[in-house]
Order: C-alpha cells, then sequence, then structure tokens
C-alpha cells in the first residue's frame, strides 16, 4: 500500500513538474505580437484582436475561399462598413468556433458570416485533441519558433496591436480561367455534412445567439468546391437553425463572375477581380440590412481611411486600376 | 469522444501512427486505465477487445480479413493438431515394420494440410498486394508482344499490416505442423497473438511461442514496467519526431525530382534516407515494445544496432530480426533441406569441395529468401532489385570470404583491429545506402538514373544558401539532427558494450533521472518536427 502511495505521488509530482515546465516554455514560445515576423500563425486573420474594442461590423468566417472573395476595405470606402476576413488556409469548423471565442472577447459584430466550404471539409477527434493542447500550451503550437527566439521571448507580454492593413484580405490578380461542367446543375439530391461538423455548426449558432450576433451562412462562388447537392444540405440545415442562406454560386445575374478571367485556380479561389465583384454584392446586402452606421467621417475610423489609400495605391500600382 | 460517431465513420485515418496525437494522448492512456481497474482475468479479453477496435479505427470494415484471418489459422492449426494426434495413435498400435508407412501416409496428409492453408493465406496477400503489379507486367509484355490485350488492372484496398499477420499465420501453423506447438484450441487467445494492437502496424513478427501465453496470461500494470515502458517510447518518439520527420523534405524533394539535382546532393539524399528510414522503423518497434513492456509483455527485439554490422550478412541479423529470421526458419531451411538441395550439396561437395559445395545450395535458398524479401517490401521492380542486390552481396561475400582470410593472414592484417573494424562498418554502411537508394526510388528506373548520377556527375558545387532553401533544410535543422544522432550514437555503444541505459539510470538519484528525463521530453517538444509546415513521413514499413 505504501509503494503504492509512493508511486502515485511520484507520478503526480513528475507530471505536475512537466505541465509546469511546458507551461513555463508556451510562455517563451506564445509569440509576443500578431505580426508575421514574430511568428504568429495567420498573422492575417489575427490582425482583427489588434482592432480597437467593438470596432467591427461585420466578420467574414471560414477558409482560404474568404480571404480571396471579400476586401473589406472597399466595403469601408462603399459602404463605412467595418467588416473583417477572419479565415485562414483549410479552416476547419472546431478552428473557426476557437477563433470566433477570442475575437468576441474584444468585438461585438452584428453579423458573423460563416463560409459553408469548410462544413466540407472533414473534423477529427484528432483535430479537436490538437486544438485543444494547442489552445491549452502553445508551445507545442510555436515550438517551432526556436530558431528565431529573441531576449524579449523571456521577458515580455503578448501584445495583440500589430495593425493588418489589408483586414484579412490576400490581394491575388492571377488568372487561371475555369472549364465549367455542370456547375450548379440542378439535383434534388444532398450531399451529407459530417455529423461532428454539423455539432460545430450549431455551437457556433448557440455562441452567436448567446452574444445577440446574427449568423448568416455564405456560400462563395467557386465551382471546383461547390455543386447543387452542398447547397441543398446547407439550405436544410440554414432552415431547421433559422439561419438566413445566401449562395452566392446561384446569383449569377447579380454577381457576374466571369470564370474565364475572374478565377485565380481554375475554379477553386476568386482572384481580385472576381473579389470585387463578390464585394460589391456583399456591401450591397449589408448596408440593405439597415444594421450599420455608415461611419465614414467617424474620426475614431481615420486609420481605416489610411489603410485604404495604401491598399489602393497597391492595387494601382499591380493593375494600373481600382 | 463522441465514440459512436467514430464508430459510424468506420475509419479513423489519423490513427495509423503510434505517434499520432489520438493514440498517444487518448488511445493507449484510456487502455492503460481501464486494464488498471478491471478484474485480473479479464485483462486478457480486453487487450483482445482493445486490438480489434484498434484495429477496426484504423482499418474499418478489412477488419474481416483480420478475423478471417485468425478463423482460418485457428481451424488448420487444429486440422493439423488431430492428423498428428491420430498418427500419434495409429503408430502407436500398429506393428513396427508398418510405422514407417503409416508415418508416411500422416505426413503426405499434414503436407496437403498445411499447402492448403499456406496457398489460401498468401494467396489472398498475392492477390490484394500484387496483382496489380503482375497484371500490370502482362500487360507490358502483351505490348511488348504485339499482342491486342490489355488486362483490367485490380486495385485492392489493403488491410493495414496485412503483410505482417500474414507471415505470423504462417509461423503458427509451420510451428505446429513441425510439432514445436501445440494447435490452440482457445481461438480467442490466438487471436490476441494475431492482432495485439502494440504490433499489428509494423510488427515485430513475433512466433506463437514468444507471446502468446504472456499475452494470455498477463498480469497487473507494474509501476517499474510503465515508467520503462513510457522512457521507451519517448525515445522512439524523439528518433521519428527530430531526425525522421525533419529529415522529411529534403528526401521527398530530391527523390521526387532527382534529375534537378547533382550527384552530391542524391547522395546526401540516400544518406538522409537510410537514416530517416531507420529512425522511423526502430522508432516505432521502440514505441511497440514500450507499449508492450506497460502490459508487462516483452516482445522479440527487430534491431541491434543495425549500422555497427562489419558485412551484409551481419546487418541483416541485426535489421528488421524478426523478418529475416522468419525467413530464414520458413524459406531458408526448408528449401536448403529438401531432397533435390540435399542432393544438390552432396554432388557439389564432390566436385567442388567442402566451401563451395554446401554454398551452392545454400545459394538457391538464399536467392528464394532474398527475392521473397524484395517482394514482400513491394509490388515493384525496384523491391525486387534491392532484393538481389542484397543477394548479390551476400554471396559474394561467401564466395571470396576464405580468400580475404588468406589475404589477411599473408598480409599480416588483423581483421579484430579497430581501424579493420571501422573500415568494415563503413563499408557496410556505404554498401546499405545503395541499397536503400534503389529502395526508396519511384521505380527502378528512376533507381538506376539517381545511382548513375553519383557516379558520373558527383558534385556538391550547387550546394549554397539557396538549395537549402528549396530542400526545406537549414543549418539549425542539420545541427539538432546531428545532436539527436549523437544522442543515439552515444546510447548505441553503451547498450553495445551490454550497458542498458534505462536500467543504468535506474540506479541514479532521482535528481539526474527526472532531469534527464524532462530533458528529453522538452528536446522533443521544441524540436520535434511537428504541426504546421510539417508533413510527417508515413510510417514506412506499414505500407509492406
Amino acid at each position: 500500500m505504501r509503494t503504492i502511495l509512493k508511486n502515485i505521488v511520484s507520478s503526480v509530482v513528475f507530471v505536475a513538474i512537466l505541465i509546469g515546465l511546458l507551461c513555463i516554455s508556451s510562455l517563451v514560445f506564445q509569440p509576443k505580437s500578431n505580426s508575421k515576423a514574430d511568428g504568429i500563425h495567420n498573422s492575417s486573420a489575427y490582425g482583427v484582436l489588434s482592432e480597437p474594442k467593438d470596432s467591427i461590423d461585420a466578420l467574414f468566417l471560414g477558409d482560404s475561399e474568404v480571404y480571396h472573395a471579400f476586401i473589406p476595405l472597399r466595403i469601408w470606402k462603399e459602404y463605412g462598413i467595418t467588416t473583417y476576413d477572419c479565415s485562414t488556409p483549410n479552416q476547419k469548423l472546431v478552428y473557426s468556433l476557437e477563433f470566433l471565442r477570442k475575437i468576441f472577447k474584444q468585438q461585438s459584430p452584428k453579423i458573423v458570416f460563416l463560409e459553408t466550404n469548410e462544413m466540407y471539409r472533414d473534423t477529427y477527434f484528432e483535430d479537436e485533441l490538437t486544438y485543444t493542447i494547442e489552445d491549452m500550451m502553445p508551445v507545442f503550437r510555436y515550438h517551432d519558433r526556436w530558431k528565431n527566439l529573441q531576449f524579449k521571448d523571456f521577458y515580455s507580454s503578448v501584445d495583440y496591436s500589430s495593425n493588418e492593413r489589408n483586414k484579412g484580405y490576400r490581394f491575388i490578380k492571377d488568372v487561371k480561367p475555369a472549364k465549367l461542367k455542370d456547375y450548379m446543375k440542378y439535383s434534388k439530391v444532398s450531399a451529407p455534412i459530417q455529423s461532428r461538423n454539423e455539432k460545430y455548426v450549431r455551437q457556433i449558432k448557440k455562441f452567436c445567439d448567446e452574444n445577440n450576433t446574427k449568423l448568416i451562412f455564405l456560400s462563395t462562388p467557386s465551382p471546383k468546391n461547390w455543386n447543387y447537392q452542398r447547397h441543398n444540405s446547407v439550405e436544410a440545415l440554414a432552415k431547421e437553425l433559422d439561419v438566413d442562406y445566401i449562395d452566392m454560386n446561384l446569383l449569377r445575374d447579380e454577381i457576374p463572375i466571369d470564370w474565364k478571367k475572374d478565377t485565380k485556380d481554375k475554379g477553386d479561389h476568386l482572384n481580385y477581380y472576381g473579389a470585387v465583384k463578390a464585394t460589391d454584392y456583399m456591401g450591397n446586402y449589408l448596408k440593405n440590412t439597415k444594421l450599420f452606421k455608415d461611419k465614414s467621417n467617424d474620426k475614431n475610423y481615420s486609420k481605416w481611411d489610411k489603410d485604404l489609400k495604401k491598399f489602393e495605391k497597391k492595387v494601382k500600382k499591380e493593375i494600373g486600376e481600382l | 469522444m463522441d465514440l459512436s460517431a467514430l464508430l459510424m465513420a468506420g475509419r479513423f485515418d489519423t490513427m495509423t501512427s503510434y505517434f499520432a496525437v489520438i493514440f498517444l494522448v487518448a488511445f493507449l492512456p484510456i487502455c492503460i486505465i481501464v486494464y488498471s481497474i478491471i478484474p485480473q482475468k479479464t485483462k486478457k479479453y480486453f487487450l483482445l477487445f482493445a486490438s480489434m477496435v484498434f484495429f477496426w479505427l484504423v482499418s474499418g470494415q478489412l477488419i474481416v480479413y483480420l478475423i478471417l484471418t485468425i478463423m482460418s489459422v485457428h481451424y488448420f492449426g487444429i486440422w493439423l493438431d488431430r492428423i498428428q494426434g491420430k498418427r500419434n495413435a495409429a503408430v502407436k498400435a500398429a506393428p513396427k515394420e508398418e510405422r514407417k508407412a503409416l508415418k508416411k501416409v500422416f505426413l503426405h496428409q499434414s503436407r496437403l494440410v498445411l499447402l492448403f492453408a499456406t496457398v489460401i493465406h498468401i494467396g489472398v496477400l498475392l492477390v490484394i498486394k500484387y496483382s496489380p503489379f503482375f497484371t500490370t507486367n502482362v500487360n507490358n509484355l502483351f505490348t511488348l508482344l504485339n499482342v491486342p490485350l490489355q488486362l483490367d488492372i485490380p486495385s485492392y484496398i489493403m488491410p493495414i499490416g496485412i503483410s505482417f499477420f500474414t507471415l505470423q499465420a504462417i509461423s503458427y501453423l509451420f510451428d505446429v505442423y513441425r510439432g514445436l506447438i501445440k494447435a490452440d484450441d482457445n481461438i480467442f487467445r490466438l487471436a490476441l497473438f494475431m492482432s495485439f494492437f502494440p504490433q499489428i502496424v509494423e510488427g515485430p513478427i513475433c512466433r506463437y511461442g514468444q507471446t502468446a501465453d504472456q499475452l494470455w496470461n498477463v498480469k497487473q500494470i507494474e509501476f517499474e514496467n510503465l515508467k520503462l515502458g513510457a522512457q521507451r517510447i519517448l525515445f522512439g518518439l524523439m528518433k521519428k519526431l527530430v531526425i525522421a520527420d525533419r529529415l522529411n523534405p529534403l528526401i521527398k524533394e530530391v527523390f521526387s525530382n532527382y534529375s534537378n539535382y547533382q550527384g552530391g546532393i542524391i547522395a546526401i539524399a540516400a544518406v538522409c534516407y537510410t537514416i530517416q528510414l531507420y529512425m522511423d522503423f526502430s522508432g516505432t518497434m521502440d514505441a511497440v515494445m514500450g507499449i508492450a513492456q506497460i502490459f508487462g509483455v516483452t516482445m522479440p527485439e527487430n534491431f541491434q544496432r543495425p549500422f555497427f554490422s562489419k558485412s551484409i550478412s551481419e546487418f541483416w541479423q541485426r535489421w528488421h530480426i524478426t523478418l529475416g529470421t522468419w525467413f530464414k526458419d520458413y524459406i531458408f531451411y526448408p528449401v536448403t533441406m529438401s531432397r533435390p538441395m540435399k542432393n544438390l550439396t552432396s554432388s557439389a561437395r564432390k566436385r567442388l569441395g567442402n566451401h563451395f559445395g554446401p554454398l551452392l545450395a545454400g545459394s538457391v535458398a538464399l536467392f528464394c529468401v532474398w527475392f521473397c524479401n524484395g517482394l514482400w517490401h513491394g509490388s515493384a521492380w525496384n523491391y525486387i532489385f534491392f532484393g538481389m542486390y542484397h543477394f548479390a552481396l551476400i554471396l559474394a561475400g561467401n564466395i571470396i570470404s576464405p580468400a580475404v582470410t588468406a589475404t589477411n593472414k599473408k598480409l599480416h592484417i588483423n581483421a579484430d583491429c579497430f581501424a579493420y573494424r571501422t573500415m568494415q562498418m563503413v563499408r557496410t554502411t556505404i554498401l546499405v545506402i545503395i541499397g536503400e537508394l534503389f529502395f526508396r526510388a519511384e521505380g527502378l528506373k528512376d533507381g538506376l538514373a539517381m545511382f548513375g548520377k553519383m557516379v558520373t556527375d558527383f558534385s556538391f558545387s550547387t550546394l549554397d544558401s539557396t538549395l537549402m532553401d528549396k530542400l526545406k533544410i537549414d543549418v539549425q535543422d542539420i545541427i539538432i539532427v546531428a545532436v539527436a544522432l549523437v544522442i543515439i550514437f552515444v546510447i548505441s555503444v553503451l547498450n553495445e558494450k551490454g550497458i542498458n541505459i534505462r536500467l543504468s539510470l535506474k540506479k541514479k538519484n532521482i535528481v539526474i533521472r527526472w532531469g534527464l528525463l524532462y530533458a528529453l521530453i522538452m528536446f522533443i517538444v521544441i524540436f520535434g518536427a511537428y504541426g504546421k509546415g510539417y508533413v510527417p513521413v508515413d510510417p514506412i514499413y506499414a505500407n509492406f
């Protein structure tokens, strides 16, 4: 009995010291700012954490479809509405939920647009486990920073104040035409959503309800990723959860995407030209909700004007027009 | 954990490695906890249940293959046993002069049953694993002969570990046939021997006599075993995460686009691949042994510091040992001891003398072993070439060994001195690296082209920072890999001298013991090549 007790105590002490070491190293390895230079992953999406408190009107949450399709600074220019692309490559719903929780500590957007492509990216138990462990102990996520550790990493605290000028949008002007074959051909069949993903969608909806935020499902134009079968499933889920659903793939008159010119990679993602069309539609949609004030003349948002100028300068330099 | 959804999903693609987070953080701890708290009598059944769940999570419905193999092996074993029982009774009752003939009759029956069982099990393996290869080659032959016929190339999903559990099944049947073991009348015990979850993916290939009883008579988890087992898993984790996975981008890039690289760079990639293969496989074996040790089971070792080998022959006695001994016991000896080979040996002995005479028959058996060895690793010509390469090296070694010994004697060279042994080790290592180049190459044609470049364009002039960026490796990566390799080298030297580092550590005070363990854990956590930006190498041997 005494030996068993001794073994239990020594195991507990060993594990406790180990957890302590992991926590201490997490403090060291956690990037101290939200800038890419400091090693944070997905710095452009994380830029939302540097925005002034409660300054963002609406969020676009999702995978790479989002940051190729919506230009927040264009919506700002046209309507004075502040939006942000909180999107990361291959984003899974488990991550979307965690990210949303982090963002809501700083922001209270009135609308969250959830891009639906990630509903078809399978989530495994391992993903959930990995995100949980990495969130608890960032050393597991940022261990690779050992190559670039600086002295300040050992004493500085975390300060997410680095401004992300494009508000999450990634400018790409490349053109690789898409061949359309049966794109959004009508079907009565539904493509099932993984039950684990559906669980996260419900949790995101619940979270938004608790925070008095309107959740809207949004399918960005993408012949490669989207079809009528998927549309049917998402539409049914939206109905069940009482969520609005915008499928931009069906709005061909309102959003006249030219798949010969408006995609960067054969219909997987939009390029800048396509993004302008998708953004203009969304800007108009947001305006018509009448939920947002035009903040164009609000001095508190003067930084958005500065960022817009820089963005337009870059676009002009790259393609010669806006 | 949403277990119902997990089971409905059928497959759990993320758990194909013993180093997967899901396995190390969820599956294994749950198994250990449940195993510890359930009554003693149920522990063995729980291990069997856990093994089946593990296989299901990895291979889904393909578990049918495993269950059918277990059932088939069980009933064939009993069938063989019954024939032997009948033989014993009949021989006992028969007059002396009839006993020999009776034994022959029963031996014939046993052989037929064994042949039938072997054909079924090897047949399934051949169809699933090799029929696409055979069909492709038949089609190539048709094209060459202008035959206007092309066969459909079949495609099957392989259950994980089929090459391993099929060999265990065959060894069990042969051992029953040879009377080395009694057929197991308990299908659950046999099932646990066949499917024990730590070994089902990559071996070691165990014999029934080695592990079946241990597994069936498992005891309560001992704290000492838990500690030692966990330490060994950690050591394996270091090999895999810090070395094998860190070298992966370089190896992948050079082997996929070898035509863009000089022979010197290809040579570096071949060295890196040899290191990666050893670290991946032996690291996995460390995890397997560690997990088994936690449950109080001792498995046969698969590696014994192979790069300290002085010849290719010795290398294969230290590398994937359980596969080597399987081929020795179930191919080499049966072929050598067959009547035609015995006749060949005796006639060759008369003509070629006592060294080269037996060597001739041995070489035929050796050829069979290495042909099968190559083919076992994969259904492609480069694997067959790999087998033939090692066959040629071992055969050459056997042929010239008397001449080498005589030369050394004449020149007064001490073959036991450090310098000579080091030279032998370096030579063996170089030969092994060349073999691994063909093993990893994407086809025999690529392998030959890569080797050709190594010979004709052996230069490092393009090796600069731009190239290293392309290979996704930098000086810091190289330093970390080097440090990890030095640690492993020092431990290997100590092991070679008979010092067990884990047992030696046990005698040290708690500060040193815990300090070293924390250092190892933090070394893996910080310097492991995992997470964003890294693509872990698939468990290499799980695909064979």
